[in-house]
């Protein structure tokens, strides 16, 4: 069963719930020294709090080196349906949030005054000194999907110095556990055991009365909320009615868009494309799932038969989760696309069965999806959308557009533009690309690939989970009044 | 509303603008081609293969949706093998509302009729138009595969059918129509069960059916030979467990008003069935529910013998424009000769050619002139070995479900059980 942790404190389990959930009292008496436990992690050098994080990273390496994490490896890619490679991919890349470089990089570019303005009052300007303290307690409502996406926040809550209280998914709860829980370790050897204080892990039920309390009236200072409707409605609706006035910050389902034209339809975009197709069967919100091709029609097919020769050989060695039903439904949806005017390349290979979806300026998937329903977003794996355009004009519609196609209803926009474009197309397109409210813009074989200064959709973290505070010692105003 | 009347279709199909061309030609004279049933399996299966690429170059010829579609589908009609009707062969699904209306010729022959599914799901129903060629070769094709499966050709102008269908239902369902036409070009009387009340508000068409005492009373005192009984496999069953259940003094009471039970269907007579389960959780299994029904139903062969009541069923949508029939102890559900029947994995769409072994159901008929009619109508089903001129007999064996992402409802019959409770 998963059980809740949280060394830090004493807690009792709801009797409620089907899956253990900390009762309401035993959350309100850790809220109750949430002010307490945030001053004490404050006051800890940042040098501490990070070497911290970087102790955890390596006792994660070497368990899974160790062979101890193959089991719940196992239990995840049953239970998130991804293959065994990408759960193995997955756990390697764990490693990475937890690297206390790009965490200092993430702190110093995000906050003002830098990472230091989390230790003390740093000089902004003459006589201007800023200081960047928790905005917490913290309640990260995170996604189920995959282990990265949980600890983006967490570490990020964690280490500005949040009282932070994680609800991870049931189909990822022991693996994030497994992550979160080498912070025990991590602390007996740098001795900052003001953080673990900070950690509180538990499920809560969708109608948990426990999470309808910290959404809706505990004293809790940021609600971040990863996931889609109708749950995102009903969270930020209770978030609103919460007295405390939690600063509330969801990431929605987002998706990838590739931009390829004929110059750079190469094999090496090919690859690029497909790669991100594969990792984790577009489930990221950097997933390219439709894509514009700027050229002939024949170069249109002559790309996508690339894009295929790389979906066929590295599909093939990731194998993904399809059922009997699931497979017939694939071979509707691609019929419906087809009728409806597209050029289908696909696999049958039950083990990988990509689709490539050819159209010619307009999305058939939008028609096909609208008549049959199962060729839904959410259920489309390994399913990319081509459409071949003739300008970047038509490029930025289709960007701007995707939340009102039928076929990609579920994702709030694009998140990602991935560019595989010749220097004049590239020149067009830049300037228009802000403005169709994508946050990302990179290579197209590097999507899924995050930097340290990258805002997440649009946010950076460490600003989320502190608030600034301003000290002056001369007065501005005396001037001012003269 | 159109409704054609068989000589009026005829009249029509024979003024139709696309005879002259050669494909319909050909089409026409095989239709008509008395040889057609007593061809072996593998002539059969070469005129068909002929025919589809005929039918797929008239197409394609005669349509900038299928000349398009062809290209993207890489087919080349002349080439075209069993393998290029996979990827021809859309979901009955895809033909609700005005579905199929992308897939009609450019220049149709107007004046037909429109035929639909039940629309009982809620859902649009699949809509389809028959030209008055189509109908004129609906009727062709369907009378003689029904003499066929029933084993000799109907006597012109002899015996009375009741159908289990109310008069309405001819402007609606494909089936009705069929059997309407197929009994009036032959003469034969046709009597409809049931009849159509006014519609209160709200009210769908299905709910405004009741049994129309006065033609089933007439059905069952008839002296006439052969009586013809369509029905949904419900119909039967609720009308023997009706007889089942009857006190001896009502049975005797029953017996001097309607001369029922036993109901004499008489030289030749037939209990012929469509539309599968669909509404009914506890109907038995069909060959349970017609051994039980031969207790009430009686039948003599053509010479007069006595023999146990004849039961055929038809498998037929409205999608298609011919039915596959089976005939019960006899032999299992066989499609007219022109008609390509195969079965495919519905997992990868690859072709099934295994006896006993189940498949996705598709069909497609190369004798249509209106569109490329090719399709799954969701029914799992397998086929045996036979030595009739088809070389298979195919079995249903079930339904695909709402979670294999299959909303659509067997339509023709299968609506008509819901009425049979009373």
């Amino acid at each position: 069963m998963n059980q809740p942790y949280s060394p830090g404190h004493q807690f009792r389990i709801s009797e409620e719930q089907r899956n253990p959930e900390i009762d309401r009292p035993s959350m309100e008496a850790i809220l109750a020294k949430a002010d307490r436990l945030q001053r004490a992690a404050a006051a800890l050098p940042l040098e501490k709090r990070l070497k911290t994080i970087e102790e955890m990273g390596d006792i994660w390496r070497s368990r899974w080196k160790s062979g101890e994490l193959t089991e719940i490896a196992e239990r995840l890619a049953q239970n998130t349906g991804y293959s065994p490679e990408v759960i193995k991919l997955e756990l390697a890349f764990v490693a990475e949030v937890l690297d206390p470089s790009k965490m200092l990089k993430n702190l110093d570019s995000t906050l003002r005054g830098g990472a230091e303005s989390l230790e003390r009052m740093v000089e902004i300007a003459s006589d201007e000194h800023i200081r960047n303290h928790p905005s917490g307690p913290t309640l990260i409502i995170s996604s189920g999907n995959s282990l990265v996406p949980p600890f983006i926040p967490t570490i990020s809550s964690l280490v500005t110095g949040n009282l932070t209280i994680l609800k991870p998914s049931l189909a990822n709860y022991e693996a994030v556990v497994a992550v979160i829980s080498t912070l025990e370790e991590a602390v007996k050897r740098t001795g900052a055991t003001e953080m673990l204080d900070l950690l509180v892990v538990s499920y809560f039920a969708h109608g948990s009365p426990v999470l309808d309390y910290l959404l809706s009236n505990a004293r809790i200072g940021v609600v971040n909320f990863w996931g889609g409707d109708p749950a995102r409605g009903e969270v930020s609706a209770k978030v609103a009615r919460n007295p405390n006035m939690p600063r509330y910050f969801s990431n929605g389902p987002l998706t990838g868009f590739g931009v390829v034209d004929e110059e750079n339809a190469n094999d090496e975009a090919a690859y690029g494309l497909a790669l991100n197709i594969l990792l984790y069967d577009q489930q990221l919100c950097s997933s390219p799932t439709q894509a514009a091709f700027l050229g002939s029609m024949d170069s249109a097919k002559e790309f996508c038969a690339k894009v295929a020769k790389h979906l066929e050989e590295m599909g093939s060695k990731i194998a993904m989760g399809m059922s009997d039903d699931g497979a017939f439904i694939l071979q509707c949806g691609r019929k419906y696309a087809q009728f409806a005017g597209a050029k289908i390349f696909s696999s049958d290979d039950m083990d990988n069965m990509w689709t490539i979806s050819l159209s010619e300026r307009v999305s058939d998937l939008d028609e096909a999806s609208q008549a049959y329903g199962p060729l839904a977003f959410h259920n489309r794996r390994r399913f990319l959308e081509i459409i071949r355009v003739d300008d970047v004009e038509r490029v930025i519609d289709l960007i701007t557009d995707l939340p009102m196609n039928n076929a990609y209803r579920g994702a709030d926009k694009v998140q990602t533009v991935g560019l595989a474009l010749g220097n004049m197309n590239r020149k067009a397109i830049i300037p228009l690309l802000p403005s169709t409210g994508a946050y990302r813009i990179v290579p197209i074989d590097d999507m899924f690939m995050r930097s340290a200064l990258e805002p997440y959709d649009g946010m950076d973290m460490a600003k989320l989970f502190t608030y600034g505070v301003y000290m002056r010692d001369k007065s501005m105003g005396r001037e001012v009044l003269r | 509303m159109v409704i054609l009347g068989i000589n009026e279709i005829k009249e029509k199909a024979s003024k139709s603008k696309l005879r002259g061309n050669p494909f319909v030609e050909k089409v026409w004279d095989i239709i008509h081609d008395p040889k057609l049933f007593t061809m072996s399996a593998d002539e059969l299966a070469e005129l068909r293969k002929q025919l589809m690429r005929e039918s797929l170059a008239f197409f394609r010829d005669n349509s900038d949706y299928y000349s398009s579609l062809f290209e993207r589908l890489d087919i080349v009609p002349e080439k075209a093998e069993k393998a290029d009707l996979v990827k021809l062969v859309v979901p009955a699904d895809m033909l609700r509302g005005g579905g199929q209306e992308r897939f009609v010729i450019d220049d149709v022959d107007e004046g037909g009729e429109f035929f639909q599914s039940s629309g009982t799901t809620g859902k649009a129903p699949v809509k389809i138009y028959r030209s008055p060629l189509d109908l004129a070769i609906m009727v062709k094709a369907n009378a003689d595969l029904f003499e066929y499966v029933y084993g000799h050709e109907l006597e012109e102008n002899k015996g009375l059918a009741l159908f289990m269908a109310a008069p309405e239902l001819r402007n609606v369902l494909s089936f009705v129509a069929f059997v309407e036409l197929a009994l009036e070009s032959k003469g034969i009387e046709l009597l409809y069960g049931m009849s159509m009340r006014e519609a209160e508000e709200g009210e769908t068409f299905w709910q405004r059916l009741q049994p129309d005492k006065k033609n089933i009373l007439r059905f069952l005192k008839s002296k006439d030979e052969p009586k013809l009984f369509f029905t949904a496999p419900a119909g039967v069953y609720l009308m023997s467990k009706r007889f089942n259940e009857m006190s001896n003094l009502k049975r005797e009471v029953s017996k001097i008003i309607t001369r029922a039970p036993p109901v004499n269907l008489g030289k030749g007579g037939v209990i012929v069935t469509g539309g599968g389960s669909k509404g009914f959780v506890d109907l038995p299994p069909y060959a349970e529910m017609a051994e039980g029904a031969r207790n009430y139903f009686k039948a003599l062969s053509r010479s007069g013998d006595g023999v146990v009541a004849p039961f055929m069923d038809v498998l037929g949508m409205t999608e298609t424009l011919t039915a596959l029939i089976d005939h019960h102890d006899l032999m299992g559900k066989i499609p007219h000769p022109l008609s390509e029947v195969f079965l495919v994995d519905p997992k990868t769409f690859e072709l099934i050619d295994e006896p006993g072994k189940e498949g996705l159901i598709c069909i497609y008929n190369p004798f249509v002139t209106t569109w490329v009619e090719a399709f799954f109508p969701g029914d799992i089903m397998m086929y045996h070995p036979s030595d009739r001129y088809y070389g298979k007999e195919f079995e249903f064996g079930r339904r695909l479900t709402v979670k294999e992402g299959w909303d659509l409802q067997r339509a023709c019959g299968g609506t008509l059980e819901e009425l049979m409770e009373e």
